[in-house]
């Protein structure tokens, strides 16, 4: 088939295409999509344990502990701060960074 | 909604279960697949909805195999694509009418058709395989590379379905008034 008549058939089709493309309305699909779909596991539970988890060790470990306070510095921060409280601080970073991104869309806590 | 809100989106339905997330996915795409099964079922709109609907429930059940290596738009038809085929192979071994008969039928009877009857009848001039390609090139703005991921075939083969498709169509539509 020469070129030439391959590019018109090309913007022919295409224009053809273009006329018939169509936007599909929603009409209440996706919610009966959503209504149909199968429990899935919910992970965020994970997050509140690392919470939990982060919570406890800054109570017990941070506050009159006989435990040694294990200080280390970092190098971008002045002075030396306590081990425990830098973990606790490692793990609540999922929680609050989740929250954040909660309250950013306006979601209700519900499990709080 | 750009390709990154996909990935967004998609991790959050993949870490946290997150049916909200994956209610933003299929009201972006829902458009898209509808469409793309309405013209692959000449416009049978009850059908089209329940593929689409499977499509959907496959995906949010597999999610996790998706690895972000190609669109999740391209993930998506390739499962719509298997959706279809797998109808079409089920069709062929419970029933002896004709396709096209059926798809006649539907045409008849189809409020979305009757407008769209022209898209219906040229693509019945095309193989399964060309129109489906023909389809994703033309009306859903696919490459060629995207398109031999969502047939799984060699791009090669993709490439002459498209040119073989583009020969049959442009033949129909001008023999129909088309371009004139």
């Amino acid at each position: 088939m020469p070129v030439m008549e391959t590019n018109n058939n090309d913007k022919l089709i295409r224009d053809f295409m273009m006329k018939q493309k169509v936007e599909v309305a929603d009409n209440h699909f996706t919610e009966k999509l959503m209504r149909k779909l199968p429990a899935k596991k919910n992970y965020e539970w994970i997050i509140v344990l690392l919470a939990a988890i982060g919570t406890i060790i800054c109570l017990i470990l941070g506050r009159d502990s006989t435990l040694p306070a294990y200080t280390i510095s970092i190098h971008s921060l002045p002075g030396e701060h306590t081990l425990y409280y830098l973990l606790g601080g490692v793990f609540l970073t999922p929680f609050i960074l989740w929250s954040g991104f909660e309250l950013f869309r306006r979601k209700t806590f519900h499990w709080i | 909604m750009s390709k990154s809100d996909d990935l967004f989106w998609v991790t959050r339905v993949t870490l946290l279960g997150d049916k909200s997330a994956f209610d933003q996915l299929t009201r972006k795409y829902q458009s898209s697949i509808r469409r793309f099964f309405l013209n692959l079922t000449m416009g049978d709109s009850p059908l089209s909805d329940d593929l689409a609907q499977e499509t959907f429930i496959k995906a949010y059940l597999n999610i996790n195999s998706f690895q972000g290596l190609s669109g999740f738009s391209t993930w998506l038809y390739r499962i719509a694509y298997n959706v279809h085929y797998d109808h079409v192979r089920a069709r062929k071994i419970t029933s002896d009418i004709i396709e096209s008969e059926i798809n006649q039928m539907h045409q008849l009877n189809n409020s979305f058709s009757a407008e769209k009857m022209d898209i219906h009848q040229a693509l019945q001039i095309l193989r399964r395989e060309e129109k489906t390609a023909v389809l994703l090139f033309y009306m859903e703005d696919k490459t060629h590379k995207e398109i031999a991921k969502i047939m799984q075939c060699p791009l090669g083969t993709v490439k002459t379905y498209i040119l073989k498709g583009k020969e049959k169509l442009g033949t129909y539509l001008k023999n129909a008034g088309y371009g004139n």
